[in-house]
């Protein structure tokens, strides 16, 4: 719950986490991908800047909580989302450990590991450290002590570590309210990154479109380019504003909560691919190339999209939760 | 529309899948993380007389290409274009960008075999008799002008002897590698089009100066290079067409650049068909060992009813492609249909190998799924041999010239 003069904490916080995305974490993100960690230097100025304690209580129990994460989150990821994955998924384990009282090191968010039904494997996000794993669904959750892989290749998401995981045993698993809450705190780190991907990727395109000339004119003069880019303008915005929703929902212990996260998802899913593939489609051969960063943001998004699932299974509750 | 499938196209497709099922796939996920196709399996293929190599649409018409419509090669295009369609296809479901790296001449292939004199055509298309494997190429694109063809900036003036050339070519397929490169460059750029001549530059050409190689999202297998020409003496024999060709009819070095795609867009195309039935197909095979497909549920029905739009929309694209290449091989205009299939395809493809890798779960976003690869892959059919854009702008003109507005 968003304490007393939280909404100007919030504000500051948000600008200082811009400003570090927009300068540390976007002059190392090439090379972190290549790298496939985290530049030393970065994690001690992010450390240095506190915001790895933003949704931390308060000696006085206030705190931003997770929708201070979410904010966090959103900002560096428009620097660059696979560092900032990277950096913030301690915190964001710190926070959802303190709901399980279990110590945490992976992160799953497909709801195909606690299907009964489904025997495929998922993968999680894997911090540095000793702890579980923590499967969230958006109708159960379970823990698990096993190991999972060490991370390898993959379409995105690079710097952080997406690895393959195993299923929980069916046993682990709790169902119920506080498994809802649980999944709709920590599926707004796969949003946040999917956001922050989709704006920077999206940015980058409406400046390119600004100076390159083609047949004698600026992109922006054609509406075969301003249509596209306008349309994943349009739909970033809508899905910021669905998941600020939800949040907001969330914090106040609306019994909508749950409908409107799983709203804000399959809206952040769908925005940030637009946005990605519209900016990569703009930039055109040089979109494609990796001289510009959006083709790994475009990648990066996919990832961070990948984490959470099926996106069917998402459409296919907010159908049952719309039809019911 | 001749829709029939000839006994040498059965055979080629029948073949090549087998061939990309048991040579390029297996080195595919290799071939991307090294960024390049091993030399062996390109001998390999060499050896065994595996290449890519289109033909123009416009060969043996009359007007374009006239003087090349013996007989003969009448009776040898016949076919040549769905036969190329059919080999894209299965060969990029295998992987499309060790196809792209086939040795042979590569987009290089059409503008000689449609406007090069007899001499070039001997000389240019004999390097690949060589038993070492060996690449031409194509360069129009610069860092200044991609889908503005006509507005290409470097520049060729006349000297004796030649011309001398000066300028940066980017962004091209097999350009370090090639033994020449088909490279168009303009004797007067306000003349626009009408200025612009497509000349050989071969490898070793004093003033060729090689640049970057470049990083990219997907077909990391493939080479994607520039170049630059400074003060490059290009003598008479390497203008394609020889001069007498640029004489007789104005406009036609942008006409050779812009024929070429009549043919490689339905190519491209059906490169990205083959990638996508690659996609769904997977993801079908992994969807059918899980149970929970069989299962009466919301899901498995809501995954069932993905898998048939895609397949459905697969389908449409193949349909354009075939269009596309049987107008070639019969000899009548293909332009729009050539970039309805390109414009279609390349959008469906990105569509299904993105639905395919989420149908499969968070696990399709590892390096041990080609499903991501695909994904990363695909992107470019909407960028290469001109823009999703690019293409609707060809398409639209041709039905509002049909409807009767002015050329
Ligand atoms: C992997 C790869 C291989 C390639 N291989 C070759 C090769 O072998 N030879 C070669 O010559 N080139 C090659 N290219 C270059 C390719 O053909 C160009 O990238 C492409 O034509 C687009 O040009 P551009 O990159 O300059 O984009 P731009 O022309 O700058 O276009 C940028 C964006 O603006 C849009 N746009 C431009 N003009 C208009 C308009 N009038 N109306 C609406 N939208 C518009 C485009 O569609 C695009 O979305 C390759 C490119 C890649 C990525």
């Amino acid at each position: 719950m968003v304490g007393e003069g939280s909404e100007e904490l919030l504000v500051s916080v948000r600008e200082l986490a811009h400003s570090l995305g927009q300068t540390s974490l976007r002059a190392v993100g090439r090379q972190a991908e290549a790298d496939r960690a985290v530049p030393p230097s970065l994690s001690e100025a992010f450390a240095q800047t506190g915001l790895d304690l933003t949704a931390d209580p308060e000696p006085d129990g206030a705190g931003l909580g997770v929708g201070g994460l979410y904010a966090v989150g959103r900002e560096l990821a428009e620097g660059d989302p696979s560092l900032a994955a990277a950096l913030l998924l301690p915190a964001w384990l710190r926070h959802l450990s303190r709901a399980v009282n279990r110590p945490l090191t992976a992160l799953s968010l497909d709801p195909a590991a606690l299907d009964g039904q489904s025997d495929q494997p998922v993968v999680a996000l894997l911090a540095q450290g000793e702890g579980s794993t923590l499967f969230l669904a958006p109708e159960a959750m379970a823990l698990a002590e096993s190991a999972p892989e060490r991370p390898g290749e993959s379409v995105g998401l690079s710097a952080a570590g997406l690895v393959r995981s195993d299923r929980p045993q069916a046993s682990a698993v709790t169902a119920g309210g506080d498994a809802k809450r649980l999944w709709r705190e920590g599926v707004l780190l796969a949003i946040s990154l999917m956001l922050g991907a989709g704006r920077a990727a999206l940015n980058t395109a409406v400046t390119y479109a600004l100076t390159r000339k083609t047949f004698g004119q600026a992109l922006t003069t054609y509406q075969g380019v301003a249509f596209p880019l306008a349309d994943a303008a349009t739909w970033l915005e809508a899905a910021e504003g669905l998941t600020e929703r939800a949040i907001w929902l969330h914090q106040s212990g609306d019994a909508s909560a749950q409908q409107a996260m799983l709203c804000a998802l399959v809206a952040s899913r769908q925005a940030a691919f637009k946005a990605g593939d519209e900016a990569v489609q703009t930039l055109g051969g040089a979109g494609f190339v990796s001289e510009f960063p959006v083709e790994m943001w475009f990648r990066d998004a996919v990832a961070a999209g990948a984490l959470t699932g099926r996106l069917d299974r998402f459409t296919v509750l907010l159908g049952e939760e719309v039809a019911s | 529309m001749n829709w029939e499938w000839t006994p040498q196209m059965r055979q080629v497709r029948d073949f090549l899948r087998y061939f990309a099922k048991t040579e390029i796939r297996p080195i595919s996920r290799a071939a991307d993380v090294a960024h390049e196709v091993p030399i062996s399996f390109l001998k390999k293929v060499k050896a065994l007389g595996i290449s890519m190599e289109p033909i123009p649409a416009s060969v043996g018409r009359g007007g374009d290409g006239e003087g090349v419509g013996e007989e003969q090669d009448a009776k040898r295009v016949r076919q040549t274009n769905r036969i190329a369609v059919v080999a894209a296809e299965e060969m990029a479901w295998g992987d499309a960008a060790v196809i792209i790296t086939l040795p042979g001449p590569g987009l290089g292939g059409p503008p000689v075999s449609a406007t090069g004199t007899p001499e070039q055509k001997e000389r240019l298309f004999g390097v690949f008799s060589d038993p070492e494997p060996k690449w031409g190429a194509y360069a129009l694109t610069e860092p200044e002008a991609g889908s503005d063809a006509a507005g290409i900036q470097m520049t060729a003036t006349r000297t004796k002897g030649g011309y001398i050339l000066n300028g940066t070519k980017t962004f091209i397929t097999n350009g370090a590698r090639a033994e020449w490169t088909v490279t168009f460059a303009t004797v007067d750029r306000s003349l626009g089009r009408r200025g612009q001549r497509a000349f050989v530059i071969e490898k070793g050409q004093p003033g060729l100066e090689p640049g970057r190689i470049f990083d990219k999202m997907g077909l990391r297998a493939s080479e994607t290079s520039e170049f630059s020409l400074v003060d490059a003496f290009v003598p008479d024999e390497n203008l394609l067409g020889g001069e007498a060709y640029y004489e007789e009819r104005q406009a036609k070095g942008f006409r050779v650049a812009m024929a070429t795609f009549d043919s490689t867009r339905p190519l491209v195309a059906a490169m990205a068909v083959g990638i996508a039935r690659a996609a769904l197909e997977e993801a079908t095979d992994r969807l059918t060992q899980n149970a929970a497909l069989s299962l009466g549920t919301p899901l498995a029905e809501a995954t069932r009813a993905r898998l048939g739009q895609m397949a459905a929309e697969l389908e449409m694209a193949r349909a354009l492609v075939f269009e596309a290449a049987s107008m070639a091989d019969a000899r009548q205009p293909n332009a729009k249909v050539a970039s309805m299939s390109k414009a279609f395809s390349g959008q469906v493809a990105m569509a299904i190998c993105r639905q395919a890798m989420d149908l499969v779960g968070s696990v399709g976003a590892l390096g041990d799924s080609l499903l991501e690869k695909w994904y990363r892959d695909i992107k470019v059919f909407d960028i290469f041999e001109g823009t999703a854009q690019v293409q609707r702008i060809v398409i639209s003109r041709r039905l509002f010239e049909e409807a009767g507005a002015e050329r």
